[in-house]
């Protein structure tokens, strides 16, 4: 019985340590409600995506669906497997909310895009998207024959496929000011 | 004559010619022999496996930010691999799963043995392919919370079959961490073995499996041979301070292959001769010899079902491997029956399983088996199982090889992975000591290590042709290289699909889009 006793006390004192821990996380501390009601949509070219060069095409709208442009959007794309380095993009200022970031499927499978916007006051909204079967076939994009004007990331929006498109969190924002 | 002293580190009476005993290096030695030398290896891992269950159920959902995910799917799988290639079944030894057996022991209201229906690896074999099957099912690699439950069941399970068996029923008939590591340390440069064999048939009270360890002291003498052909006498102590004897009831002297050792040493500390030794060997040298192994089914379809499980589960990573679901459920009319598309995917990876883990294994090689024995005309002299079970050692290089491209792949791609994702976990807790984490930080190019996989996929191709070639020889004498016809080609098959499939470019998905 006093086995008994000293290990159920070892695991209690275990468990709420962890507990404690757990609750000193920073990410567990994060505000989840969206002050901003800015909204995040992607679009990627190629779509269907495929290893290589790519496009995102990042929507930024208000909370009456106006477009933001004077914000800072930072895009680090995660495989969904454990081992692969992170690839990063970013882009400033955007027009008719619209941001184009230069990015590169490194690898074919499933990524976990991570979109940060920094807004002018200072609030930022994160969105998880993810892009579920980048394929391992093809270059990617070609870079020399992309047109980089609003009408092509229009375009891009207009081929979006929602159905590869998957939001995983609601928008949050945390408020620095 | 020579007497010892007991109490004191005991002088070694016996030194055998030839290999290194890996205990009497200095300072390793005297670690591993040392009474807590094994928990000095697991108390670490215990840590380390804490914290992989605190950050999977705490920390970030991405696999790639998780220690929970970085640390098995990336490191421990290759450093194990290495470890049981250049040194042995190390991981088994510092095993973290086994340190809540010993509160299970003192809990065990009974000391009944395993069932013996079960004394086999036929549950072995089972427990590798659910868990092979659910790390691809459930996309273990990208959960950190399944794969912190998965760390939990380990624990849970060596518990439980602790204290309701007496033996280690959980490291002998079920984990299938240990039984992969049992496998392929049939491969490694070091074995278990008896200085002297004429000590151990002396030995009263064979503490190498029954243990040193009794409630109350008792002092024996015992008298034990000396290599110079005398006697000696030495003294025997039992106390509550000395060790159990084997849990997987290995008996020192019989032991042949390292299959089911899981290197904890308990044998080298109970055993009051100091007759037990780690020595080196060369890597596989037991499946050279025809009666290492015993001959039974579960054994040979063991190894050899590893190896094709090896092949699936790398197949499991490329592109190629989701039109090949798609079509098999598309001819199934799994969707139209009313399947969603993880049951779907469940299904089809059943299918796939059970084909290319079980079946195509077995007919392949029976088939072979049967050529075998229908060149060399010896189906009265071997029966079917006994011509399996000899060439079935002959799989372990080349099946170790496919893991270790596997496994060496994430491994050598991502080793550095780990650094930022630790520095991370380390600045969520506001603790900012180890700086900012660079994110950039990875391995190998996959370029670099698709040309070691191939090296590493030769190399045990011939590994494996030559064991087979020695085995066909001996037994088959003037028709061995008749008989080594069909176990090479199937060989040659194994390692050239295992080359094109390390060949292709990798694309894990999770769930996969069914129409």
């Amino acid at each position: 019985m006093r086995n008994y006793n000293h290990s159920a006390r070892i695991f209690v004192i275990f468990m709420v340590l962890a507990l404690a821990l757990a609750g000193c996380r920073e990410s567990q501390q994060s505000d989840d409600s969206d002050s901003t009601g800015a909204t995040i949509t992607v679009s990627y070219d190629p779509n269907p995506p495929a290893v290589g060069d790519a496009m995102l095409m990042i929507s930024l709208t208000d909370a009456d669906g106006d477009p933001i442009n004077d914000a800072t959007v930072n895009v680090r794309g995660d495989m969904n497997h454990a081992g692969m380095a992170p690839v990063d993009g970013e882009a400033d200022g955007g027009e008719n909310g619209m941001y184009t970031v230069p990015f590169e499927w490194t690898m074919g499978g499933d990524w976990i895009l991570t979109i940060t916007a920094t807004l002018a006051d200072g609030a930022t909204v994160t969105e998880e998207v993810e892009i579920n079967g980048v394929s391992s076939d093809g270059d990617g994009m070609d870079m020399d024959d992309m047109d980089l004007t609003e009408e092509a990331g229009m375009d891009g929006m207009d081929g979006m496929n929602m159905d590869e498109m998957e939001m995983t969190e609601e928008a949050e924002s945390a408020n620095d000011g | 004559m020579a007497s010892s002293a007991v109490g004191n580190q005991p002088e070694s009476l016996y030194r055998p010619k030839g290999a290194l005993d890996v205990l009497s290096l200095p300072l390793i030695g005297r670690l591993l022999k040392w009474r807590w030398g094994r928990l000095t290896l697991q108390a670490p891992l215990f840590i380390v496996a804490l914290l992989l269950i605190y950050d999977g159920f705490t920390g970030p959902d991405l696999a790639a930010r998780n220690l929970a995910t970085v640390a098995p799917w990336v490191h421990y799988r290759g450093i194990v691999v290495v470890a049981l290639l250049l040194a042995g079944n190390l991981f088994c030894m510092g095993c973290p799963f086994t340190v809540p057996r010993t509160l299970g022991k003192r809990f065990s209201l009974s000391n009944r043995r395993f069932p013996r229906i079960l004394r086999n690896k036929w549950l072995a074999i089972l427990s590798l392919f659910v868990i092979f099957f659910l790390y691809e099912w459930l996309d273990l690699w990208s959960s950190p919370a399944l794969t912190a439950w998965v760390i939990v069941a380990y624990f849970v399970g060596s518990f439980a079959l602790e204290a309701t068996f007496g033996e280690s029923a959980f490291c002998k008939y079920v984990c299938p961490l240990g039984t992969f590591n049992f496998v392929y340390s049939t491969a490694s440069p070091t074995q278990i073995t008896a200085k002297n064999l004429d000590v151990c048939k002396s030995c009263v009270g064979k503490e190498c499996v029954n243990g040193s360890y009794s409630a109350e002291t008792v002092i024996r003498l015992d008298m034990i041979p000396t290599m110079d052909g005398g006697t000696t006498e030495k003294q025997v102590v039992h106390s509550p301070q000395r060790t159990p004897g084997c849990g997987l009831d290995l008996f020192v002297p019989q032991i042949k292959t390292n299959l089911d050792c899981t290197l904890c040493l308990d044998c080298v500390r109970a055993c009051p001769h100091d007759n037990v030794a780690l020595m080196t060997r060369t890597p596989g040298r037991e499946l050279l010899q025809p009666d290492a192994w015993r001959k039974g089914w579960d054994i040979s379809f063991l190894v050899i079902s590893l190896t094709f499980l090896g092949m699936l589960n790398a197949f499991g990573m490329i592109g190629e491997v989701q039109p090949v679901m798609q079509d098999i459920a598309r001819t199934l009319r799994l969707r139209e029956i009313g399947f969603n598309d993880f049951m779907t995917e469940g299904i089809v990876l059943l299918i796939l399983f059970v084909v290319f883990g079980v079946i195509v294994p077995a007919m392949l090689t029976l088939g072979a088996a049967t050529i075998t024995r229908t060149l060399t005309r010896t189906e009265k002299k071997y029966s079917l199982r006994e011509s399996v079970a000899a060439f079935a050692p002959a799989f372990v290089p080349l099946g170790f090889g496919i893991w270790i491209a596997h496994y060496g792949f994430h491994f050598l791609t991502g080793a550095l992975t780990i650094i930022p994702v630790f520095q991370n976990f380390v600045l969520d807790h506001r603790i900012d000591l180890l700086g900012q984490p660079d994110w950039t930080l990875s391995g190998m190019s996959i370029a670099s290590v698709n040309v070691l996989q191939v090296i590493v996929m030769i190399g045990t191709f011939f590994w494996s042709v030559m064991i087979a070639q020695r085995i066909a020889l001996r037994m088959y004498r003037r028709d061995g290289m008749m008989a080594l016809l069909p176990w090479a080609l199937l060989f040659l098959a194994i390692a050239y699909f295992s080359v094109q499939i390390f060949g292709q470019d990798m694309e894990m998905r999770g769930t996969l889009m069914f129409q």
